[in-house]
């Protein structure tokens, strides 16, 4: 397990490596200057002696061998400034980055006990009412665009509850980060749930939706198998056998999607965190991305990548407790 | 001054949202004013009477705590309110708060400002308006103890001109002495600025003759700063605490969180010596800015209670204005127009005069009034705004729609041996509603002219972009004043030396260059605003270089507890006189 651990880091480092120099690339592809970008000036178009000076004194002018050397040294260390607001990136990333972890990581609590357990129940009650109702739930909310949803869902808990006098434990803050009162760093207080509880509702919402479909399939497949037809002729209680026989297989595919999913709503979460403004890390990639800001970008693009990698890292160590073939096996696939 | 493009890729699908979620409210959300539509009411011309207003404010209580979710809702575009780097209207309400310059304006009767000192007590010029001596007023303190000396102004200007920071409006320091050599870094400091801290008196020497310079250091490029500041961050800057923050204004920084998130705190300052009213205090305790990524977002938050004031969305005019008090009807010194090519071969040149004046007449204003702006804008009649002393109504004579006319003008220019080739393209910045008017005009010339004109939206850096040279055919400009002088809209906007700048279209016409030339160094206030009116009549009625379409109005909302939340014309907010009830 060590041996496949190491490897898997090493190969997560080489990843790294090599998003970092295709981004480089491409930033340097794209037209545009970050020298004009640091000059400033949405009024007027800066003096070729400003921006000469500025690229000086950013060493633009340097080779781009040169260039890539210094910037991998800043992105490694963090210690590189932002072209468009001048902050340094670790600042940026030591804001954001437990940001969009507190938010994934809540949003995919809300996939695994929403998700699963709605997929179970439709696959132990197949072609029952709750079976059609959560199937429908799953294809309606994954059908309906997250900023659509986020906004209905706002005027509802913001809007109109305010305007018809809810109490104002119902009512439910449209934006904004919140009190920043977290206990273990991810446990929110009552009034912090307020602030995190519809982002991550709507960032969970598709994910929670495929991972109930997931697991009714998975689950269903399960149930067939032949060691499953002798726990059962064995007189095991029904819930015993769903829990220990049925669910270690079905959930591996379900993991396996969760583990990409935490990543992906690391990252990606633009849509989410520009309606809830919640200052994550997806939000301020994209926003750098369009500006050429590529400090910011290569920094947070490589912090998500790493925690992507990670994320799925502890995915594949977690088959083997899932599955007991592969513990037995030595761990790794 | 340029405003931001407060614009999303959701924002015209939550408007269209909102108002589906407004039709079907309560009766107070839905009314039978269409928000849009071509049967709204618009505002057509008539702007000498309906433009001009008296501020009125009242004795507001003291103390409380304003949560304003208006000046700072397109947070991604945030740089700094560092007096010497601010770029923008929302940053500068920030700015205006912690600094006060040389000089303010009294916008009480809004088309009749008149200049008055603030941090300065008195000036003088010599007859060609060339040097200027300002005395700076005794025993004035920054919030940080340090004494606001003429020292501390030359200071923030060399800081504001210098080339390390390449601040966006360096290029006003230009109008010093040497103040060229300063932003090409050449020189650090200009003897051509004088700071005599016994005396008290700061004596300045321009490069140029120019009468309206006590009117341009009321700019926040012009605003003094501390030794202590400037120790800190030197010719550096960036948001909040990375730039220089320490003021001499009625409020004083407590805190602020990074540039695109969180909020931006100020408390009373009560070293403060006071404004131009005889105001000696602030009267809220405290002002925070909320910083939210889109206007969409900050007025849902508004609507569900949070925040006492916000910004109004696109789409939106018709159910706000109903439901709460509103700052619509407030004419801003701002102007939206379009500029024509100087030099393109389809549209410029001399050739071309009849042909731009009949697509200026081709274009129906008050369309675009109702089915953009809700019918919230004026109607323009020139590029000047009314309220800039000089104005004149009525002054473009190509403004009016009128297809007939415009027919009549295009078969001229064919039977002249006009002719088209190839595509025109008129240029936008994408977002906050310039799609929907080019798309209308796009209509309108082809219905009329049968012109087909091709919409070329530009993303990213757009007035960076057009400003090049052979990138603009016809090409949107917008401006709100900096200062309320006629020249810093026919200078800024149409003079020579601001071609790669603001001067979009690279106008340069020998006529305009030395009306302009005159108006600067006239001395006389009529005399001056008629030289300036004379050339923006050369602009439009003989060489119709550009294409006005309306003039600005404010779009805040507010709640009923705020008091004196009063926009001036030119968009700040006199944070001093606003309070708060109950």
């Amino acid at each position: 397990m060590t041996t496949f651990i190491v490897r898997r880091l090493v190969s997560l480092l080489l990843t790294l490596l090599g998003g970092f120099t295709v981004l480089f690339i491409l930033f340097f592809a794209l037209p545009g200057d970050p020298a004009e970008l640091m000059a400033g000036g949405g009024n007027k178009n800066p003096s070729p002696a400003v921006v000469a000076a500025i690229r000086e004194k950013f060493h633009l002018n340097d080779s781009v061998a040169e260039q890539y050397v210094r910037r991998l040294g800043e992105t490694v260390t963090l210690s590189g400034t932002s072209y468009q607001t001048k902050e340094p990136v670790r600042d940026v990333v030591a804001e954001r980055l437990p940001n969009s972890l507190r938010l994934a990581v809540w949003a995919i609590a809300i996939e695994i006990t929403v998700g699963v357990g709605f997929g179970v129940l439709s696959a132990r009650r197949r072609n029952s009412f709750a079976d059609y109702a959560s199937t429908l739930s799953a294809v309606v909310m994954s059908a309906i665009p997250v900023f659509v949803l986020a906004y209905l869902l706002k005027q509802v808990t913001g809007v109109y509850a305010f305007q018809h006098n809810w109490p104002d434990a119902l009512r439910l803050p449209p934006i904004g980060i919140g009190p920043k009162e977290w206990y273990l760093g991810f446990i929110p207080s009552l009034e912090q749930l307020k602030y995190l509880i519809q982002p991550a509702i709507i960032l969970a919402s598709v994910s929670t939706a495929i991972v109930a479909r997931l697991t009714r399939t998975t689950v269903l497949e399960a149930s067939t198998m032949d060691h499953v037809r002798t726990a059962r002729s064995k007189g095991l209680r029904d819930g015993e056998v769903t829990r220990r026989h049925i669910l270690r297989n079905a959930l591996i595919p379900v993991v396996t999607f969760l583990g990409i999913d935490f990543g992906t709503l690391v990252g990606f979460a633009v849509l989410t965190e520009t309606v809830f403004d919640w200052p994550g890390l997806g939000s301020k990639v994209a926003r750098a991305a369009s500006t050429g800001d590529l400090p910011v970008v290569l920094a947070l693009s490589m912090v998500v990548m790493l925690v992507y990698g990670l994320a799925n890292l502890i995915v594949d160590v977690s088959y083997a407790w899932l599955d007991p073939r592969i513990r037995r096996n030595g761990g790794a696939r | 001054m340029r405003i931001k493009s407060r614009n999303t890729t959701a924002a015209a699908l939550v408007a269209a949202l909102a108002l589906f979620a407004g039709a079907c409210g309560d009766s107070k959300d839905s009314g039978d004013n269409a928000s849009t539509g071509t049967d709204s009411e618009t505002k057509t011309t008539a702007p000498a009477s309906d433009a001009c207003r008296t501020l009125e404010y009242e004795d507001a209580p003291e103390g409380g705590t304003l949560e304003d979710y208006a000046q700072l809702s397109s947070a991604g575009d945030n740089t700094s309110f560092d007096p010497g780097a601010v770029q923008t209207l929302d940053e500068s309400q920030v700015t205006t708060a912690l600094f006060d310059g040389l000089t303010d304006f009294d916008f009480t009767d809004t088309c009749n400002p008149t200049i008055e000192p603030l941090v300065a007590e008195k000036w003088e010029a010599n007859d060609d308006a060339t040097e200027y001596t300002f005395t700076i007023k005794k025993d004035q303190v920054f919030s940080n103890g340090e004494p606001v000396l003429p020292s501390s102004f030359k200071r923030g200007w060399e800081r504001s001109g210098s080339a390390e920071l390449a601040s966006s409006y360096g290029y006003l320091l230009a109008y010093v002495k040497d103040g060229d050599k300063l932003l090409d870094g050449s020189m650090t400091t200009l003897d051509s600025i004088v700071a005599d801290d016994d005396a008290m008196t700061l004596k300045v020497t321009l490069a140029d003759s120019n009468a309206d310079f006590p009117a341009i250091v009321s700019f926040p490029a012009f605003s003094p700063i501390t030794k202590e500041d400037f120790t800190r961050v030197g010719n550096t800057t960036g948001w909040g605490t990375k730039g220089v923050t320490i003021g001499n204004g009625p409020f004083k920084l407590e805190s602020a969180e990074s540039p695109d998130t969180g909020t931006v705190v100020l408390v009373r300052n009560d070293t403060w010596a006071g404004n131009i009213f005889g105001d000696k205090k602030a009267k809220l305790d405290k002002i925070v800015f909320h910083l939210t990524s889109e206007v969409e977002a900050s007025f849902q938050a508004f609507e569900a209670g949070e925040g006492d004031t916000a910004t109004i969305p696109s789409g939106q005019f018709g159910p706000a204005m109903e439901q709460y008090p509103n700052t619509v009807d407030s004419a801003m010194l701002g102007t939206y127009f379009f500029d024509f090519g100087h030099d393109d071969s389809n549209v410029g040149g001399e050739k071309n005069v009849k042909l731009r004046a009949a697509i200026s007449m081709a274009i129906d204003r008050d369309e675009i009034n109702a089915k953009v702006y809700e019918g919230t804008r004026f109607i323009s009649t020139g590029i000047t705004p009314p309220g800039i002393p000089g104005f004149e109504s009525n002054l473009c004579k190509y403004c009016a729609y009128d297809p007939t006319e415009a027919k009549k003008l295009f078969k001229e220019w064919e039977a002249d041996g006009g002719k088209i080739e190839g595509d025109i393209k008129i240029s936008i910045n994408s977002g906050g509603g310039h799609e929907d008017v080019a798309a209308i005009i796009q209509n309108n010339v082809k219905d009329t002219l049968g012109i087909s004109l091709k919409i070329d939206a530009i993303e990213e850096d757009y007035f960076k972009v057009i400003a090049k040279e052979g990138a603009c055919q016809i090409c949107r400009s917008g401006w709100y004043a900096d200062y309320p002088t006629y020249g810093n809209f026919m200078v800024d906007l149409f003079g020579a030396v601001s071609i790669d700048g603001n001067n979009l279209g690279r106008y340069d016409d020998e006529k305009f260059e030395s009306l302009i030339a005159d108006a600067q160094k006239e001395t006389d206030d009529t005399k001056r605003g008629e030289l300036y009116a004379s050339a923006e009549k050369r602009l439009l009625n003989e060489t119709v270089n550009a294409i006005p379409i309306n003039w600005y109005t404010g779009d805040h909302v507010y709640r009923d507890s705020v008091v004196n939340y009063v926009q001036p014309p030119l968009g700040i907010f006199l944070w001093e006189k606003v309070g708060k009830n109950g």
